[in-house]
């Protein structure tokens, strides 16, 4: 049988809180999940200052099968996801030697959960850049465009342009990507490495004219949470009113301390349910075949029985980032990104520890 | 040689977070597997054959059967020795990982 997202989604789920995503939730994205193929890492969308179920889910690639699309019902967005993979596939392409993961964003719907709506899903993609590449992006943003958007409006891509002119010191391009399954069909920048008090005048110089007091009221405070910032925006060309904050507490893995700041925080300022801060806390850790012989993928088997005693095979699960969501005249959201993925990894970079299991 | 060049690629290439081990977890038969193994490592500058490849995976299986075999010993040696309860034993579980290979997904 083939393997899908959905055996890896199994090994994950009893780390899944209730109070964080719904029993009915975990339902739709196992139905999603069972259609896909298994991914280098995936992240769970999750609201945190409402009872909101309301879940999205991330599948991130670093290759994928040439049928992607074929569990789906066709549609316009899995062929340019479809051909967006093959140019990325292509070793003689510019895109193969600049991108590193393909993602697909999927917006689940609320409450069904019936094949059929599953399969009507329609997928977000976006690119991400290798690290380093600052320069010579907008030809390769300009051929991604060509393919999600057939023939992309000149004035988006003049936009784009301005914006990447425009960025802060420090500041580069993520990741670049295309709302195909959204009716705005706009394009998605997400800046990084932008500073807090870089977001006022780069939002004014690419034209976002709504007031920025309310936001940088609130991020003031967020300064000694907050190890590493990026700002995502929507543009076609306009740039829409809403945006969103990225906010990594660290990169380090075991650093809990610090997102365990940063969610207090979010807490005491009304931005996260107490019930949702102790569910996120309770995410990170390490899965091993010990802990589930049942549930273990059977994708894994060979690599497992290759490695041998030189390396440790484990599922890992990290708060990769949480963002705040800004409208204008409207309250400040939050949402947690939790990610999760298998690794296959060196023993010398793993430290054990004896536990005793009863 | 080539056994060398096995070994290498399994540490400096598929032991680490990236493309070349999620092409390995994506295949769906034990010869598709090793034929892969084979072409990423020729890809990658490592040559070596699927009989090698083949040779260590059993080589791997005959150790974790012998590693199984003896540590079955030595928990009925243990339990004559300390009258374990039933369902108690030790495990071994990560602690913590050294370095930062698995980096938040993005940015």
């Amino acid at each position: 049988m083939t393997s899908s997202l959905d055996d890896y989604l199994k090994v994950v789920t009893p780390y899944l809180h209730p109070d964080l995503v719904t029993p009915q939730a975990i339902a739709q994205i196992q139905a999603l999940a069972y259609r896909l193929p298994i991914a280098s890492a995936a992240l769970l969308e999750c609201r945190l200052n409402s009872t909101d179920p309301d879940i999205d889910f991330h599948a991130s690639f670093t290759h994928l099968p040439p049928n992607l699309g074929d569990p789906f019902l066709p549609s316009s967005a899995w062929q340019a996801c479809q051909t967006l993979h093959q140019e990325w596939m292509d070793s003689t392409s510019a895109l193969h030697h600049s991108v590193n993961n393909f993602i697909l964003e999927f917006d689940l719907p609320e409450y069904s959960i019936d094949a059929s709506s599953i399969a009507a899903i329609n997928p977000s993609p976006y690119i991400i850049f290798k690290s380093g590449m600052s320069s010579g992006l907008q030809p390769l943003i300009q051929q991604t465009l060509e393919v999600l958007q057939k023939a992309p409006n000149p004035a988006l891509i003049a936009k784009i342009q301005h914006c990447l002119h425009a960025l802060p010191e420090g500041a580069s391009l993520a990741n670049v990507g295309v709302w195909l399954a959204r009716s705005h069909q706009a394009v998605r920048l997400t800046i990084k490495e932008i500073r807090f008090e870089q977001l006022p005048v780069y939002l004014e110089q690419i034209g976002w004219n709504h007031p920025t007091a309310p936001l940088t009221a609130y991020t003031s405070t967020l300064t000694p949470f907050v190890d590493t910032l990026a700002l995502a925006i929507d543009l076609d060309p306009t740039i829409h009113p809403k945006i969103g904050l990225e906010c990594f507490a660290t990169k380090d893995f075991h650093d809990q301390k610090r997102w365990q700041a940063l969610i207090d925080h979010l807490v005491q300022t009304d931005l996260c349910t107490p019930a949702k801060r102790n569910a996120l806390l309770d995410w990170s850790g390490f899965t091993q075949q010990t802990d589930c012989p049942n549930l273990w993928p059977a994708n894994l088997t060979y690599g497992d029985l290759l490695m041998g005693s030189n390396a440790i095979s484990f599922f890992w699960r990290r708060i990769n980032h949480i963002k705040l969501v800004y409208e204008p005249e409207q309250p400040l959201t939050a949402k947690a990104y939790l990610a999760f993925g298998h690794c296959w990894m060196s023993r010398d970079k793993v430290v054990l520890t004896p536990r005793q299991v009863i | 040689m080539s056994e060398a060049a096995l070994d290498n690629f399994l540490k400096e290439q598929v032991f680490l977070p990236g493309a070349t081990q999620d092409q390995l977890k994506a295949t769906e038969s034990y010869e598709n597997f090793v034929d892969l193994m084979v072409r990423l490592g020729n890809e990658q500058g490592y040559s070596f054959t699927p009989e090698e490849v083949k040779t260590l995976v059993m080589n791997q299986i005959n150790q974790q059967k012998a590693d199984m075999d003896a540590r079955s010993q030595a928990l009925l040696d243990q339990e004559m020795a300390t009258n374990w309860k039933d369902g108690e034993f030790a495990e071994t579980g990560i602690q913590k990982l050294r370095g930062d290979d698995i980096l938040p997904l993005y940015p």
